[in-house]
């Protein structure tokens, strides 16, 4: 198989954008909306992002003595760099030359605390709240177990038996680092994020009546790719404005076509663990939120319409009266209709049946922020937010939700990723926040939170210091009963693999780690039906006319697609293999969410009509598709990649090896080799073997 | 564990137990190596207030006509400025059917109709929510189907087959915030029946293969006695004894004379509830069967032959099988639809109308050749004995013998019932 250039893309795209990102998208719609007035005066031009400074350089001491190192950390005088080879030096600040010196402190300023020291502050709130109650840690994790829970959690996937390998014969100090930061950096983390957000914010490629997301969900891919600040991202999906078919961030309140009561619920729920959703329909019995609470809420998006007009209708009109055929212009029609508008006020109003005292129904809803407790309201978030201008309304809501004084969104963010690495939130469920003192361990979870706002919502630097935390690297427990007090962390708990990382983990065994190399990209067919003023119908036939006369080459074949599947094309000029009907490219790549017969679906991939509703739970038709499933069928098929592998071995002894890195990370025991031995000498086959570990639950859960 | 708390765990109040809380689900999904079969369902009777019908239906057969039924043309028909392309006929029972449904018509002295459904949904996926969860659709929850509640509160249904079953459709979340176990088992294709269920190795070699697994796993299963790894075996266990089950010819509609399957019709509806009567013969406690092409705007007359058709021959076979085969005295048999159509017949079809609308209810005590509820003479507004999706669900929930009063926690921490706390219509029930 040709090695796909792509596998290193991700890597120069973020270092030839960084910084440049944000105007992608508005610059458009700016240009497109100029001559309107109104509404489009309120989009104001995000913030400027400081360019990141390059954590390599070349230092030089006064003495012209030259180290070529990456920054690792700056404590008084003592620089902390590592050299390519993998060494770490301290140098005296002050020895520097004076360029050097103040990049350092810039640096400093610019990049999150040292990682040994953030590590070392959450492992010592772990410990506490373990002696706390008189418990003690779990023991530190084996390489072999930690190589293969470290590429699920941050590439998405089992490692290959090469790579395992390769890490297990590693001798050099600092190797599980030096991996973290490899894995970090590899194509396989923006992949195992965007499932990871997917089914968060419930992404899905379609949106009935021809709306596809296809520009939504590269936008998200985007984002990852340059590792954008969490902040910044949500702010963008709250204040995102314009049309699928040019401005993929809109997705996000699109998501939910005038229904605002329910993206608002969700939002609050999701970036900052506020149990509102009782307080949508009724005053909340438990949880201190009232209906009016909610509505005030709402407020902030009262003078935004997602209720966008549905392209059938109209395609079906346009088709009587113009010689385009339904299929294109609804192509053309819907991504174009389906838009975020600002319009000139608040229609927010409390519904017919409200019942409460403090409001008639009808009544007009002012803006009102909530806060959990009163002195929340003197804190930064609160300050300066101005209502007056419907226009500027999201504008504000956003500023205030990731702000990193608001008291919950750095918390909200910080208990899920911890989450995502340890199996369970320090707070659970992670959608309900309102009361910290039910944490598991509050000064754990407060000392995340102060983590997240130090790495500036940094997703990923985040995620190195969990993972270089003793903590992470313990044993794991088993799923703990709760009737016995809260789960302190002594390890991360036993999980069973995603459907994500299940299915990632087959497509590493059949087709090795070139899997990471396939993308789907399907986001210009959805860009080249752009309308770049009106949706009139001349724009629209003067569109289908430059599709036709073949201007867009290969896509012109798909002018027919469903859009509900994949197609070969879709991943440019290195398809994925097809096997058995299956594409074998990662769930990022794939239809979002797959078709329900899929094995992504039967291993507990969210449908994404809720959020958070991915499953590790096993069934009937799940157990019958691992045993006689397709997906079976093309591990102990003849193109598989690990039987491959295998069968290149001489011996048993080591073909019984091959499959042990293969599918577990890890050697065989003696007594493994000769279960395995005996099972090739009873007139099983390797594909047999291949069938078996498999089907173990070693396999299936993450250690 | 005992039987009390997995019928209602007290952990379900405290916000850290969804994992006590799906586990406990998880083992009544897979009651059969926990619970003793079928004897929750005595065990939960005592102390519920016991009424007419209560409990008389151990097996539910719910047909989905998706897309929306005009109940002027079936089961509501209409004479005056309403009227569609056909008339009305008199039907057994003493009832008046439309001339779409001949065949239902000689065997409506076995069914119940609800002429007075009603409801203010008139969009088709958030109708179907609701007619399949009676519960409205919310962004924030999914609610459960009929046959989930059931598994929870009566544990499985069979030794080796699944407890709910839904046809010619996908489960659509069908278990709601119950655990995945208890989703029905979906068969898309009535004719390819159970998906993946034969090894093209053999049960031998199977076995031997599974046997090679638990020495593979030794090691790891005594380090790690954690729950979720348990499931697994016993799903495991329960798999493979479903393959080797002579039970699993329930899926396959070969197995049935050439004359019975005729009688259901050649087609995917008619199929599907020849399917339903085999898996309710064969201990499945709920089965679900879809028929699609309802949403008739326009071309109503050739489409009600079409689509209406089918349905009135796969149903009117499958009372007439479940009567021959003894089933229909503890099977209910539920017609249910998205809603209504507009009285309003503009000489083609007619639009949504969730406002009035007709369902069906035969079997399990329910009362013979009778007719609930009525509209007024348009067919526009209920003017007597008004049910809602809700109580149709009590109803059911009620004949199935669940506590339908009782509230369960969803793991998010809101409360909800069987039927949204809508009370039974017992008149149904004889």
């Amino acid at each position: 198989m040709k090695f796909p250039p792509h596998l290193w893309r991700p890597l120069v795209l973020a270092s030839v954008f960084l910084g440049v990102f944000p105007a992608y998208g508005k610059e458009k719609n700016k240009n497109r909306r100029q001559p309107e007035a109104g509404p489009s005066q309120a989009v104001q031009a995000p913030e400027p992002e400081e360019p990141k400074l390059d954590r390599w350089r070349s230092w030089s001491d006064a003495e012209g003595r030259k180290l070529e190192a990456e920054y690792r950390g700056l404590n008084g005088d003592q620089l902390e760099v590592r050299a390519r080879d993998g060494k770490t030096y301290k140098l005296s600040l002050s020895k520097l030359v004076a360029a050097d010196r103040e990049y350092a402190l810039k640096l400093q300023k610019q990049l999150p605390p040292p990682l040994h020291e953030a590590a070392a502050r959450i492992d010592a709130l772990v410990l506490e709240g373990l002696t706390k109650a008189g418990k003690k840690p779990n023991p530190p994790l084996g390489d072999e177990q930690f190589v293969r829970r470290v590429y699920l959690d941050l590439a998405g996937r089992i490692p290959t038996a090469t790579e395992a390998s390769a890490f297990l014969t590693d001798k050099r100090e600092g190797k599980r680092e030096r991996l973290v930061d490899a894995l970090l950096e590899g194509p396989g983390y923006n992949s195992q994020m965007f499932n990871w957000l997917a089914d968060m914010l419930r992404i899905m490629d379609d949106y009935g009546k021809g709306v596809r997301t296809y520009l939504y969900e590269e936008w998200v891919k985007e984002q990852l790719t340059l590792n954008r600040p969490w902040d910044r991202f949500v702010r963008d999906l709250m204040t995102a404005e314009g049309r699928l078919s040019d401005t993929g961030q809109v997705g996000y309140l699109l998501r939910d076509r005038g229904m605002p009561l329910d993206n608002l619920s969700n939002t609050l729920t999701t970036f900052l663990g506020a149990n509102v959703a009782c307080a949508q329909c009724h005053n909340h019995p438990l949880a201190p939120w009232t209906e009016k609470d909610f509505y005030g809420m709402a407020a902030f998006f009262g003078a935004t319409d997602t209720t966008y007009v549905k392209a059938t209708g109209m395609a079906k009109r346009m088709a009587k009266t113009t010689d385009v055929d339904k299929g294109t212009l609804l192509r053309i029609l819907a991504p174009n209709l389906a838009e975020v508008e600002t319009i000139g006020s608040v229609t927010t109003k409390l519904p017919e049946d409200y019942k409460y005292s403090d409001g008639k129904p009808g009544d007009a809803v002012a803006p009102s922020l909530i806060a959990w407790g009163e002195k929340d309201r003197e804190n930064g978030a609160y300050q300066g937010i101005k209502t007056d201008s419907p226009a500027l309304l999201r504008q504000q809501f956003a500023k205030w939700m990731t702000h990193p004084e608001n008291p919950r969104f750095a918390t909200a963010i910080s208990n899920r990723l911890w989450k995502k690495l340890f199996g369970l939130g320090v707070q659970e469920p992670v959608t309900d926040l309102d009361d910290l003192t039910k944490a598991s361990n509050p000064e754990l979870l407060a000392g995340l939170s102060d983590l997240m706002r130090r790495v500036r919502f940094d997703l990923k630097e985040f995620q190195r210091v969990l993972v270089n935390t003793q903590a992470y690297q313990r044993q794991a427990s088993v799923t703990p009963d709760p009737s016995k007090g809260p789960y302190l962390f002594p390890g991360p708990v036993l999980r069973r693999m995603s459907a994500e990382q299940t299915w990632d983990s087959v497509l590493a065994l059949v087709v090795g780690n070139a899997v990471d190399g396939f993308r789907l990209q399907r986001a210009d067919w959805v860009r080249e039906v752009d309308l770049e003023g009106a949706v009139t119908q001349e724009a629209v036939v003067a569109k289908a006319r430059e599709l036709s006369e073949g201007t867009t080459g290969k896509r012109k074949g798909r002018q027919g697609r469903k859009g509900d599947t994949s197609v070969e094309s879709d991943y440019g000029d290195y398809p994925p293999p097809k096997v058995d009907g299956l594409i074998l490219a990662r769930a990022s790549e794939l239809q979002q969410p797959s078709k329900e017969a899929h094995f992504l679906r039967m291993f507990g991939q969210s449908d994404r009509q809720v959020a958070d509703s991915n499953s590790v739970e096993g069934g009937i038709p799940q157990v019958l598709m691992l045993m006689n499933g397709d997906v079976q069928k093309v591990i102990s098929g003849e193109r598989s990649q690990v039987l491959k592998d295998a069968a290149k071995e001489k011996t048993p002894e080591k073909q019984i090896e091959s499959f042990y890195f293969s599918f577990l990370g890890r050697r065989p025991s003696i007594l493994e080799r000769e279960y395995a031995r005996k099972l090739l000498g009873s007139g099983l086959k390797l594909s047999d073997l291949a069938w078996v570990m498999f089907n173990t639950r070693e396999f299936m859960f993450i250690q | 564990m005992n039987l009390e708390s997995l019928i209602n765990p007290p952990s379900l109040r405290h916000p850290q137990s969804r994992r006590a809380f799906v586990e406990a689900c998880a083992r009544m999904a897979f009651g059969t190596t926990v619970l003793p079969l079928l004897a929750p369902s005595t065990a939960l009777a005592q102390g519920t207030a016991r009424g007419r019908g209560f409990g008389s239906a151990r097996h539910i057969i719910f047909l989905q006509l998706r897309g929306g039924m005009s109940h002027i043309d079936t089961f509501d028909p209409k004479s005056g400025s309403s009227k569609g392309p056909r008339g009305a006929v008199s039907a057994k029972g003493g009832m008046q059917l439309s001339e779409f449904l001949p065949q239902t018509a000689r065997v409506s002295d076995r069914i119940a109709v609800v002429r007075s459904m009603s409801a203010k949904v008139g969009v088709h996926a958030a109708a179907q929510y609701l007619i399949r969860t009676g519960y409205e659709q919310r962004g924030t929850v999914q609610h459960p189907c009929l046959g989930a509640w059931a598994q929870h509160y009566l544990g499985a249904s069979t030794k080796s087959l699944p407890s709910s079953v839904c046809i010619n459709h996908n489960s659509a979340h069908g278990n709601g915030f119950f655990a995945p176990g208890l989703s029905p088992l979906p068969i898309l294709d009535p004719d390819s029946g159970l998906q993946h269920a034969t090894s093209e190795a053999g049960i031998p070699v199977l076995e031997k293969r599974l046997g090679l697994v638990k020495d593979v796993d030794r090691v790891f299963r005594e380090k790690y006695p954690d729950e979720n790894v348990r499931a697994y075996n016993e799903f495991y266990d329960a798999t493979l004894q479903l393959m080797k089950s002579s039970e699993l010819k329930a899926f396959d509609l070969t197995q049935e004379p050439a004359k019975v399957r005729e009688s259901y019709g050649n087609s995917k509806f008619g199929r599907g509830c020849l399917l339903a009567r085999r898996l309710v013969q064969h201990g499945v406690r709920y089965v679900e069967v879809s028929s699609g092409n309802w949403d008739m705007h326009t071309g109503l007359e050739d489409r009600m032959e079409e689509v209406g058709g089918e349905f009135d021959r796969g149903f009117a076979a499958l009372l007439e099988d479940l009567t021959a085969t003894g089933l229909l005295k503890n099977t209910l048999v539920v017609v249910a639809t998205e809603f209504g159509r507009k009285p309003a017949f503009d000489g083609s079809g007619r639009g949504h109308y969730p406002k009035a609308f007709s369902t069906v209810l035969a079997g399990a005590g329910i009362k013979r050749g009778f007719v609930y509820g009525a509209t007024d003479e348009q067919g526009a507004e209920v003017v007597e004995g008004e049910m809602s999706v809700g109580n149709l669900h009590a109803t059911i929930g009620w004949a199935a013998g669940l506590p339908i009063e009782q509230i369960v926690m969803s793991p998010s921490e809101r409360p909800f019932t069987v039927g949204n706390k809508s009370k039974p219509v017992l008149d149904l029930f004889a």
